[in-house]
């Protein structure tokens, strides 16, 4: 039985950790900070961290319409492929510092990708 | 778009927005404060219509199960029913024992209630004066011990609450309290072992000076460490006091910063000294609390510096 990358990590805990490597990432890059520079710190967390989960295949309830909505008004801001380039580049790189190899980056960069057309709503 | 009664007359909704929103666009006098679900001010009963858990943010549970909820946030897409709290479900009764200047610019009110281990040292409460004006201040004692509640009223000369508590508020009178909320206090169930960084400017001293009381008589194992900002010398008080708490306990270490010096206190930002104190990374709880862009800013400074954003509480001064 394959086991997912959430499990392999460490789970929940892991997660915790990625998330504040992952959330120092994008307020420092200067290709996507803006769209995080007003927004409540701890909720953003949350949504960070159920992001991360869905993604390194952990347990969640992310859905479609959830990232359609949740980012409409980032996308009236003029939110592009290029930041969802940046965002995939800048979680690669958290997994890199957390020690994960160049086969999971390359997986959990292919479900972050898969939800592109639902953040950009198209 | 849909409708919200109120008092049974029916105002209807613009999109997107809240009911506070349109009750003050429909010349509704409704109790508020900080506008943004945070200090709970506007909160009202939901009697008819579908609640949604978002507008129900950081209601206790008891509140929550009565359809408690918070018009400030709350956008509804169909019809609802609200009123007003119910004085018995929210408010509690309290007397006003002492007022004291301890700056230029803060009132220490202190006041006399029944069921004093419910305030919780560092939480805040609301303030509801007779004219129903509703402001939220930190408890800045352990009531339960000290048989009162003390509270750092910032004096501002426009601020409707501090000017009623200055000119008219008696000895001896009455007034309502509501709470206690918020994130900053001191949690330690299992009795383990770490630092607490207590950072604030201005009355953000209040609810840091009670969390520091309440470690040390719990007898918390690991440095205490309380640093005090402000922009002249005139802002910092207490200094006596937690010079002398610092005397009394090895684990607690007292630190204040002004941006303006004389010589009286350290010439530094609160920020800087905040980041030289958080040296044990990995071990530290850090509770900040004061003014919300002063909040935010040492906030963000903390996670950056390497922080776990789970270990840092704060409550904004909205």
């Amino acid at each position: 039985m394959t086991t997912t990358l959430f499990e392999r990590l460490g789970g929940e805990a892991a997660v915790d950790t990625a998330v504040d490597i992952f959330y120092r990432k994008v307020l420092t890059d200067d290709r996507v900070s803006s769209f995080f520079d007003d927004v409540d710190m701890d909720r953003q967390r949350i949504k960070q961290k159920a992001f991360l989960t869905m993604v390194f295949g952990g347990p969640n309830n992310y859905t479609g319409k959830d990232m359609r909505e949740g980012h409409k008004h980032l996308v009236a801001r003029g939110l592009n492929d290029s930041h969802v380039d940046a965002i995939i580049e800048l979680l690669g790189g958290t997994l890199k510092e957390l020690g994960v190899g160049d086969k999971d980056i390359q997986e959990v960069a292919s479900i972050a990708n898969s939800v592109r057309d639902d953040v950009l709503d198209r | 778009m849909p409708f919200i009664t109120f008092k049974d007359t029916q105002y209807e909704l613009l999109e997107d927005e809240t009911i506070l929103a349109c009750l003050t666009r429909h010349q509704v006098s409704y109790p508020n404060s900080c506008q943004s679900g945070v200090c709970q001010s506007c909160i009202s009963k939901l009697t008819d219509g579908q609640m949604k858990p978002d507008w129900q943010k950081g209601l206790k549970e008891n509140l929550k199960v009565q359809n408690y909820f918070l018009p400030c946030i709350a956008k509804p897409i169909s019809d609802i029913t609200l009123s007003l709290p119910q004085a018995q479900d929210i408010n509690d009764q309290a007397s006003i024992i002492s007022k004291e200047l301890l700056t230029h610019n803060v009132l220490k009110l202190t006041l006399k209630t029944d069921n004093l281990a419910k305030w919780i040292p560092g939480q805040y409460i609301n303030l509801v004066n007779p004219n129903n004006i509703i402001r939220s201040y930190s408890i800045a004692n352990i009531p339960k011990d000290d048989g009162f509640i003390e509270l750092h009223i910032k004096l501002r000369p426009d601020g409707i609450m501090s000017q009623w508590l200055i000119d008219e508020a008696s000895l001896g009178s009455s007034i309502i309290i509501r709470g206690p909320n918020g994130d900053c206090f001191y949690i330690n169930i299992d009795k383990s072992a770490f630092d607490i960084l207590l950072v604030g400017t201005g009355t953000g001293l209040a609810p840091l000076i009670a969390i520091a009381k309440a470690a040390l008589k719990l007898n918390h194992q690991g440095t205490i460490t309380l640093l005090h900002g402000g922009l002249v010398e005139d802002d910092i008080y207490y200094v006596k006091e937690l010079a002398s708490l610092s005397q009394q306990y090895n684990n607690f270490i007292y630190k204040n910063c002004v941006l303006k010096s004389t010589g009286q206190y350290p010439e530094i930002s609160i920020d800087k000294l905040m980041l030289d104190k958080l040296t044990n990374l990995k071990n530290t709880r850090i509770y900040i609390c004061g003014p919300e862009v002063t909040t935010k800013d040492l906030k963000k400074k903390a996670f950056m510096a390497g922080a776990a954003l789970q270990h840092i509480y704060s409550d904004a001064f909205i």
